[in-house]
């Protein structure tokens, strides 16, 4: 469980200060596919960095089950780290490595593996995000949806209880971005792995979230069941990001009917 | 990856190591430059320490060694750089300023002498304009400056860095009414040995004026166009090569002193190993 | 050119040695000392993997001055120190200690300039993953910027052959000592011509050796 608790961020620098989050709180169960949601500068990016330790929060705390993360130091903080596998919005691959070498990276890290477990573990995640084939590829050789296929097997190579996703959609097209939902969906079903997606996509949260937040100038404006939020919005920045899906749909269908 | 990073260090290690070895025999320091260089060589050979080629004189090079009997190691090097490096040598053939310099003139062990070629070459010349060569006044000037006693203050006044060509008898001229010779010199150690020859020559009815110079090129277009009667400062190539350059008519008279180069020791402190 | 060659063969011949010998061996130690000092430069910078900001404006400071010191007086001011390293202060083998230290504060800022232009992400991924410090400096920013430090070298190596034409001056012998003092001190055009074209085409093999290289290295552009 992780419980974000009256997170407030502020950047603080020589021309002024700059809120980030302000008292932002919100329970994510273990088994959730949990949804972030909101326009770009909403304060998403700092929430993610927050939640998987590259920021301090100013105050407030993240609990990940009922432990604090801002207080971790040393060995148990990189502990907490493996708790929780990050998949970055560009990816963030080693490009001198190849594929399978990307996926052990976070393995070898540990020093508790013998080489054949790496190589048992790699082929198994390398299966289980369908790219076995490309093991000795090396990540410029690979098409966005498959650097991103890396990214995910990587972030899973530790057994994380968490899986935080940056924008894992916004860079591929339609029909890849689908298969990257059943991917994540299918992930959580198997391993049980919670799931934090932060996107500005409405549709991704509608697809695959079982929960979700919707963020709105550094604030939690609203929190709950994706059906309810969604069915019953209560913010008007809710029915601004569904009114924008409602119109796209519309034009879809309509695409659709005239093709 | 790793396997090759090791193979490089250790063919490094060997490679440094291989090139602390270095020869036996013994190192000998000369300068770099070409002119000092070799009359380097040239002291060395008369040391009998090793024999040029025929007639190379002082264009030799490290290149034109004939016979190397003791196996010397010849390293050139900056010519200011090898009183430093003396403790790494065994020997080393050093300019008298530097090694003054650089407080070791004492501990020299030979220098080139007053017949050497390179004395004879470099030795440093009174020079008047072309056709004043036998003014009586001009003569006697030179015969002061040959005379024993200016030679003899010479070689008691440099602590061997500078050395008198050698004393000659030549006759000073009378000279009726008394004389002015404007002399232009570098201010050390030509004005002072003209200095020391003033009182002398006023005796001779010839009083001498002495205009101090830093520079190179003032002195010689001083005596050119007159308004110097003689100056002291030069060797002959130089001023063979001003003569060929600036087109002016500069003859010397004749060679005062030189400024030898000297044997020093380093590791070796003696040249009793050339038998 | 038959007797041009039979007359300097050997002095060409050991100068292309004595030069090769004091470009390679400053250039290694020198990287053994300069790329830890790079690193160090670049993780303990503001935003670094472990930022000492104060630390490192000290540190830059040194490195800047052992920069800008002229390679003749340093060369000239560590005498004591090299005769202590090699056992004398003359020769090719001593020459390498001036070098060495020459070299490694150049290398220091190469290889921080390698380091940097590694994508903040990457670090802050392997950071996510439970990466030491230590596992980030050599899992990650030593990795991903082979083939930058590749280039760097070769850069390096080509400064180190520059410097090696000053050595002369402690009597190391080389190909530029030999330009100077035979081609240019006593005018003999055919000794200079032959060495300027002997350090051209070192020069060109060097770096082509290192592109080949590091474009090999390079995982990026398959």
């Amino acid at each position: 469980m992780i419980e974000i608790k009256h997170l407030t961020k502020i950047f603080r620098d020589a021309s002024g200060e700059v809120v980030a989050l302000r008292d932002a709180s919100a329970v994510i169960e273990d088994g959730d596919i949990f949804g972030i949601i909101g326009m770009s500068g909403a304060g998403k990016s700092t929430l993610l960095r927050c939640l998987c330790l590259l920021e301090e929060p100013t105050e407030g705390e993240v609990l990940l089950d009922g432990q604090s993360l801002s207080s971790l130091k040393g060995e148990a903080r990189r502990a907490a780290h493996r708790q929780m596998g990050v998949v970055f919005q560009g990816y963030n691959l080693l490009m001198q490595k190849t594929v399978a070498e990307n996926v052990a990276f976070p393995l070898k890290l540990e020093r508790r593996y013998d080489k054949a477990a790496v190589a048992a573990r790699v082929a198994e995640l390398l299966e289980l995000v369908g790219l076995a084939d490309k093991a000795a590829s090396y990540p410029s050789q690979l098409s966005g949806g498959q650097k991103q296929r890396v990214a995910i097997a990587r972030a899973l190579a530790a057994r994380p209880r968490v899986l935080l996703c940056d924008e894992p959609t916004s860079a591929l097209d339609p029909l890849t971005t689908r298969a990257m939902l059943r991917l994540l969906k299918d992930i959580n079903a198997k391993l049980g792995v919670t799931i934090v997606i932060i996107t500005h996509e409405l549709a991704v949260v509608r697809s695959i979230c079982n929960r979700v937040t919707v963020i709105d100038a550094s604030r939690f404006v609203e929190t709950g069941d994706v059906y309810e939020v969604f069915n019953n919005p209560r913010s008007e920045i809710t029915r601004m990001l569904l009114g924008g899906v409602l119109a796209d749909e519309q034009g879809e269908r309509e695409g659709a009917q005239n093709g | 990856m790793k396997k090759a990073f090791a193979w490089v260090l250790a063919l490094a290690l060997v490679l440094a190591l291989a090139g602390c070895g270095g020869g036996s025999g013994y190192k000998i320091g000369i300068p770099a430059d070409a002119t000092n260089g070799a009359r380097a060589l040239l002291l060395l050979e008369a040391q009998g320490i090793l024999t040029m080629k025929e007639g190379v004189g002082l264009a030799a090079t490290e290149q034109d060694i004939a016979e190397n009997p003791y196996k010397v190691e010849i390293v050139a090097m900056e010519a200011a750089n090898l009183p430093a490096s003396l403790p790494d040598l065994d020997l080393a053939v050093i300019n008298g300023n530097y090694a003054s310099g650089a407080g070791i003139g004492d501990s020299v062990l030979v220098t080139e002498d007053a017949e050497s070629v390179a004395a004879q070459t470099y030795g440093n010349i009174l020079a008047v304009k072309r056709g004043r060569e036998n003014e009586p006044a001009i003569q006697a000037l030179l015969a002061v400056l040959m005379s024993k006693d200016v030679q003899d203050w010479i070689a008691a006044n440099y602590n061997g860095i500078v050395m008198p060509m050698g004393a000659q008898e030549l006759t000073i001229p009378e000279i009726g009414s008394p004389v002015t010779l404007k002399v232009g010199a570098s201010p050390s150690p030509h004005a002072e040995i003209l200095e020391y020859a003033k009182p002398i020559l006023a005796e001779h009815n010839v009083t001498l004026d002495i205009v101090e110079f830093d520079d190179y090129v003032m002195p010689n277009t001083g005596v050119e166009d007159g308004s110097l009667d003689a100056n002291y400062f030069q060797h002959q190539p130089y001023l063979d090569d001003f003569n060929a350059e600036q087109g002016t008519h500069i003859a010397s008279v004749g060679v005062v002193h030189y400024e030898p180069m000297g044997l020093y020791p380093g590791k070796t402190t003696s040249l009793d190993f050339v038998k | 050119m038959a007797e041009f060659f039979a007359k300097y063969s050997v002095l060409l011949g050991e100068g292309i040695l004595e030069t090769l010998y004091m470009t390679l061996v400053p250039t290694l130690f020198a990287y053994l000392l300069g790329l830890p000092m790079g690193v160090l430069l670049t993780v303990t910078k503001a935003g670094g993997v472990r930022p000492a900001p104060r630390f490192n404006a000290v540190f830059g400071w040194v490195v800047n001055i052992l920069r800008s010191l002229p390679f003749m007086i340093l060369m000239i001011f560590i005498i004591p120190f090299t005769r202590l390293i090699a056992g004398t202060s003359i020769g090719a083998a001593a020459a390498c200690v001036p070098l060495t230290i020459a070299a490694a504060p150049f290398v220091a800022r190469m290889v921080e300039q390698s380091l940097e232009e590694i994508d903040a992400g990457v670090v802050e991924a392997a950071r996510c993953m439970g990466a030491t410090d230590l596992q980030i400096v050599t899992r990650v920013l030593l990795v991903e910027s082979v083939p930058s430090l590749l280039r760097g070298l070769s850069i390096s190596t080509i400064t180190l052959l520059g410097y090696t034409a000053i050595t002369g001056a402690v009597g190391a012998g080389g190909l530029g000592n030999i330009a100077f003092r035979f081609g240019y001190q006593r005018y003999q055009d055919d000794v200079m011509y032959v060495t300027v074209v002997l350090l051209i085409l070192l020069v060109c093999i060097i770096q082509a050796i290192f592109n080949r290289l590091a474009s090999r290295a390079d995982k990026r552009n398959r």
